[in-house]
């Protein structure tokens, strides 16, 4: 399959109905996101010393969860490029990848969690607390979504059905990467 | 289109950038963000850090998500749920900050 690479945009009905689907799907996570962020960024505003709170969070374990998600659409990105290309097995490589990138991210988080919980910052210590475990839950449990859509797609991909699910994954992959690219500065950097 | 295209229903019309190019800008800019919060003025270094974070966030939309390939409807679905977000925070603003602030302002 030849990709027509361009740098016009196309008009908006040659866009296929499922990437349109994806968007909106986007937007509307944009909205459920944001509006926390929204909330805890006026919270933060109104309460500067919430950022003592925030220096009890792992910076460096945030760093690390940041590189494995960037890692992760990388691989996921490939993924599509190998699908257009008809190259199975690169899908399925590259999908498999970008789920250990997920697997890896919980594993650091749960061992942020532990971390955390032992020395009492529970989601009932602050409101900052409550505010950084519904956060980083929401986006877990989307990165679990994602885990599993890929896994699913994946599966099909490899015996070439349905190619194009494919980048339908990985735009909700990439969604999930650009979240935490906000909330690791939010959460771990601004103290 | 190709027959191969029109049976997964999947036509490829953007380009495909060079990936690695682009995780490596990526990475090295979160290695910034990292050195940044040694930086002595704290307000200066959590403007600049929030700033690299937009621009880590649109380079994914950009170029892993082609955004830039996309025609502009698709880019306005997005600013939609931005307009929607202000929409958010409007509505809890009063809430969150003390009405006497906002009348003090």
């Amino acid at each position: 399959m030849s990709s027509v690479a361009t740098n016009q945009k196309v008009e908006f009905g040659r866009v296929p109905l499922g990437r349109i689907a994806m968007w909106w799907v986007i937007a509307s996570e944009v909205v459920i996101f944001g509006g926390l962020i929204t909330c805890y960024l006026l919270y933060r505003i109104r309460y500067p010393e919430w950022g003592h709170e925030a220096a009890h969070t792992n910076t460096w374990l945030g760093a690390l969860n940041t590189f494995v998600l960037l890692t992760s659409s990388f691989t996921i990105v490939l993924a599509h490029a190998a699908s257009t290309k008809g190259e199975l097995k690169k899908v399925w490589l590259y999908s498999l990848c970008t789920i250990l990138g997920g697997f890896i991210f919980l594993g650091v988080k749960a061992v942020e969690y532990t971390t955390e919980i032992h020395h009492g910052f529970t989601i009932t210590k602050s409101v900052f607390w409550s505010f950084y475990y519904v956060m980083t839950g929401l986006h877990a449990s989307h990165v679990i979504a994602g885990m599993t859509a890929i896994f699913v797609v994946a599966l099909k991909a490899r015996k070439g059905e349905h190619l194009h699910r494919v980048e339908m994954a990985g735009l909700y992959w990439h969604f999930v990467d650009v979240v935490w690219i906000f909330l690791f500065p939010l959460l771990y950097i601004a103290k | 289109m190709s027959d191969h295209q029109q049976q997964n229903g999947h036509e490829d019309y953007h380009g495909h950038p060079n990936y690695f190019v682009i995780w490596a800008v990526l990475v090295v800019i979160l290695g910034i963000s990292l050195g940044l919060g040694y930086l002595g003025n704290h307000t200066l270094a959590v403007t600049l850090i929030f700033a690299l974070a937009f621009v880590k966030a649109f380079l994914v939309l950009a170029n892993f998500m082609h955004l830039r390939w996309e025609p502009k409807a698709v880019t306005a679905i997005i600013i939609f749920s931005m307009i929607v977000l202000g929409y958010v925070f409007l509505g809890v603003y009063p809430d969150i900050v003390p009405i006497e602030r906002i009348i003090a302002q």
